[in-house]
């Protein structure tokens, strides 16, 4: 007969452990994967996306050639332009928007690459028309301004009309689907936890499935508590 | 005649098989009672001792009642009192601890004093005046003899023993007792003393029959669907 | 108040040895408030003339006490030192004519006296656990499990006092804060060093917890032992 008193629990304990207490971990999930639901369909603000896209006029003709180098530039620098106040103010300013430039910045997002010409505009917002209706006015205030504004003569003449149409804001987020998983998972995780803890602080016996997990003897009956008068 | 237990935990007097026949707490025990009966199926076990890792873990209630039930479906049945420390049995039956094993063991009396039978077929044994060595006693030739005596005369001698930690008595006993039922207070032993017990018990060349895990707190609700009145 | 624990009758243990000394300590009773006094010599064995002998006492001082006209009635009781071969006296242990029985143990060596008081309730008598803050070897948890069984205590008036050190003085108030105290007594034995106190202690439980309680621990309990007399 072994001496040792093992200190710490076999794997196999561990599963045992978790499967006895599946209705908690059970339950957790459910609640979490519940809330985390409730959240993404019900209270979750919707955002809507609406995107379009401008094309950087690299001349290929005119005094100064084809610049490699100018033209990488470019492409960029017209993306951070889009984003300036300038731009941005005049928009709010075109479309009438309670809101400021930095808020507006907030929902906006202007992309480029190195390798095309093509500048990526988008906005989120909770309405869908709102959306779309930023988008376009970007596109137009950024080409009005690097039109007519003397600061902004290098980009005079490059940026062109949008090459898609923006449309009504499409669906963005929250993304369902993943807040509900994301619920499930943590709610699977927290409900281990809190039976982990619960195993671990507790080293009483509570279940007949403990005792018989633990000796490899048979539990021949459970009795349930009741106090005894002792009457004379 | 109650018809409804106020309580949660219904208040009975020790032997609540008898008082409260179709409580359900009695259901359990009867169900007790059918498990060590078909362990015993080889009738292996006459003389079964009854311990615990602490004190009030409802031994003696256990024991008592065990003893009562199998009285009535018709086995001659013997209750022996050997906790000399903290005599209980006699609390059973609403008697004064005298005439009892010590008494005997003494040879202050003869065995017919000895015995005394209780109103409900059972008989049983009480420790009797208390003693300062009870390692003594435990060990003794006339006690091993009066054990082997008895055999013949009953179908089960159940045992009220102390429990495992708190003294060594338990372990003296197992020479007497063909297999151990251990008892287990729900929530109260911890594991690691449990662990413990059987450890110093499975050292002995007594068997363990199984486990009674006794002071079980569930919930009304939760009693396996069915909803169980408390009359009798 | 009512004192159901005292050792006033004369020259039958180590209490009042004459009875002028006996009728000091009955003055001294009135003068604090009592009115009602069950005297309780020391019992350990049964001896039938011993008994007699005190029967006798107990008269004579009954009829000094009308004599003199002191307003206080006498009752007479013993305390029983437990063994558990006196049990077969039955209720010759109690307070004459009542089922109570005022009970001390050995204070050095644990007598279990869990299965003292079951012993005596099995035999129909209620037993009151005399001067209990004298046992060392009792457990906090002891004391409700012997109220349980079917106990009352009695304490000492000098250990809520303080006057029998500050260990004790300690236990009397735990016992009193948790309602582990049934019955307040004198157990007075002589006119100089353990003289009638219940006065002072009945006024130490009176500020401390209030009338009520107080009333209850030097009046109404003590009184139902009086009330048991048939």
């Amino acid at each position: 007969m072994e001496n040792q008193e093992e200190k710490g629990i076999s794997l196999i304990e561990l599963i045992n452990i978790l499967l006895r207490n599946w209705l908690l971990i059970g339950i957790s999930t459910v609640l979490i994967a519940l809330v985390a639901g409730v959240y993404a369909f019900r209270i979750a603000t919707p955002m809507y996306e609406s995107k379009s896209d401008i094309i950087v006029q690299v001349e290929s003709s005119s005094e100064l050639g084809f610049d490699y180098t100018t033209a990488l530039r470019l492409v960029p620098s017209i993306a951070e332009f889009m984003k300036k106040d300038i731009v941005l103010n005049d928009v709010i300013e075109k479309l009438d928007l309670d809101m400021k430039a930095a808020d507006l910045r907030k929902g906006l997002s202007v992309t480029s690459s190195n390798t095309t010409f093509f500048v990526y505009v988008s906005y989120q917002s909770a309405d869908p028309k709102l959306s779309k209706d930023i988008v376009e006015q970007i596109m137009i205030s950024a080409r009005t301004i690097a039109d007519n504004d003397v600061t902004f003569s290098s980009f005079k003449g490059k940026i062109s009309n949008a090459t898609t149409v923006p449309q009504v804001g499409v669906y963005a987020s929250p993304n369902k689907t993943l807040y509900v998983i994301i619920g499930i998972l943590l709610g699977g995780i927290i409900g281990v936890g809190i039976v982990l803890v619960k195993e671990l602080t507790n080293n009483t016996y509570r279940k007949k499935d403990e005792l018989e997990d633990d000796f490899d003897i048979q539990v021949l009956g459970v009795i349930p508590n009741f106090e005894v008068k002792e009457e004379l | 005649m109650k018809l409804f237990e106020k309580k949660e935990t219904g208040n009975y007097q020790y032997l609540v098989a008898r008082d409260s026949p179709n409580s359900y707490v009695t259901e359990s025990l009867q169900k007790l009672m059918v498990n060590l009966e078909y362990a015993n199926i080889d009738g292996k076990y006459k003389v079964i001792q009854f311990t615990s890792s602490m004190q009030s873990e409802g031994k003696t209630t256990l024991v008592s009642n065990l003893a009562y039930l199998l009285a009535q479906s018709g086995k001659k049945v013997l209750l022996v009192d050997l906790d000399l420390r903290r005599p209980k049995v006699n609390r059973v039956y609403g008697v004064i601890n005298k005439n009892g094993l010590t008494d005997y063991l003494l040879g202050k009396i003869e065995k017919a004093n000895l015995i005394s039978q209780s109103e409900d077929k059972v008989d049983y044994i009480t420790t009797g005046e208390k003693t300062t060595s009870v390692s003594n006693v435990l060990q003794s030739e006339k006690l091993f003899k009066l054990f082997q005596e008895l055999r013949g005369e009953y179908d089960y001698i159940l045992i009220d023993t102390p429990p495992v930690l708190v003294v060594s008595d338990a372990l003296f006993i197992n020479k007497i007792s063909d297999g151990i039922v251990f008892v287990v207070a729900h929530a109260k032993a911890k594991k690691g003393m449990v662990k413990e017990a059987i450890g110093a018990l499975n050292k002995t060349q007594t068997p363990i029959i199984g486990f009674c895990m006794t002071q079980h707190k569930v919930p009304k609700g939760t009693r396996y669907g069915y909803t169980y009145k408390y009359y009798d | 108040m009512i004192d159901i624990h005292t050792h006033i009758l004369n020259d039958v243990d180590d209490g009042a040895s004459s009875i002028e000394e006996s009728i000091e300590m009955l003055k001294e009773q009135v003068k604090q408030g009592v009115t009602e006094c069950i005297l309780t010599p020391h019992f350990k064995r049964y001896k039938e003339d011993k008994e007699k002998f005190i029967d006798t006492q107990f008269l004579k001082l009954k009829d000094k006490v009308q004599e003199l006209n002191l307003p206080i009635h006498l009752y007479l009781g013993k305390e029983v030192y437990y063994r558990d071969s006196l049990l077969e006296l039955d209720n010759l242990l109690a307070i004459k004519d009542t089922p109570y029985v005022l009970v001390e143990f050995s204070t050095r060596v644990d007598p279990q006296i869990d299965e003292a008081v079951y012993n005596l309730k099995v035999l129909k008598l209620k037993p009151i656990i005399a001067h209990i803050e004298r046992y060392s070897y009792l457990k906090k948890s002891d004391y409700s499990k012997l109220k349980k069984t079917g106990a009352l205590i009695q304490v000492n008036a000098a250990a809520i006092i303080g006057s029998e050190g500050l260990k004790r003085r300690f236990l009397s108030r735990y016992l009193l804060k948790h309602q582990l105290v049934d019955i307040v007594a004198s157990d007075s034995h002589n006119m100089s060093t353990r003289k009638p106190n219940l006065k002072k202690a009945y006024q130490k439980v009176y500020k401390k917890y209030g009338r009520a309680y107080a009333e209850r621990l030097f009046l109404e309990n003590p009184k139902k032992v009086l009330d048991a007399i048939k």
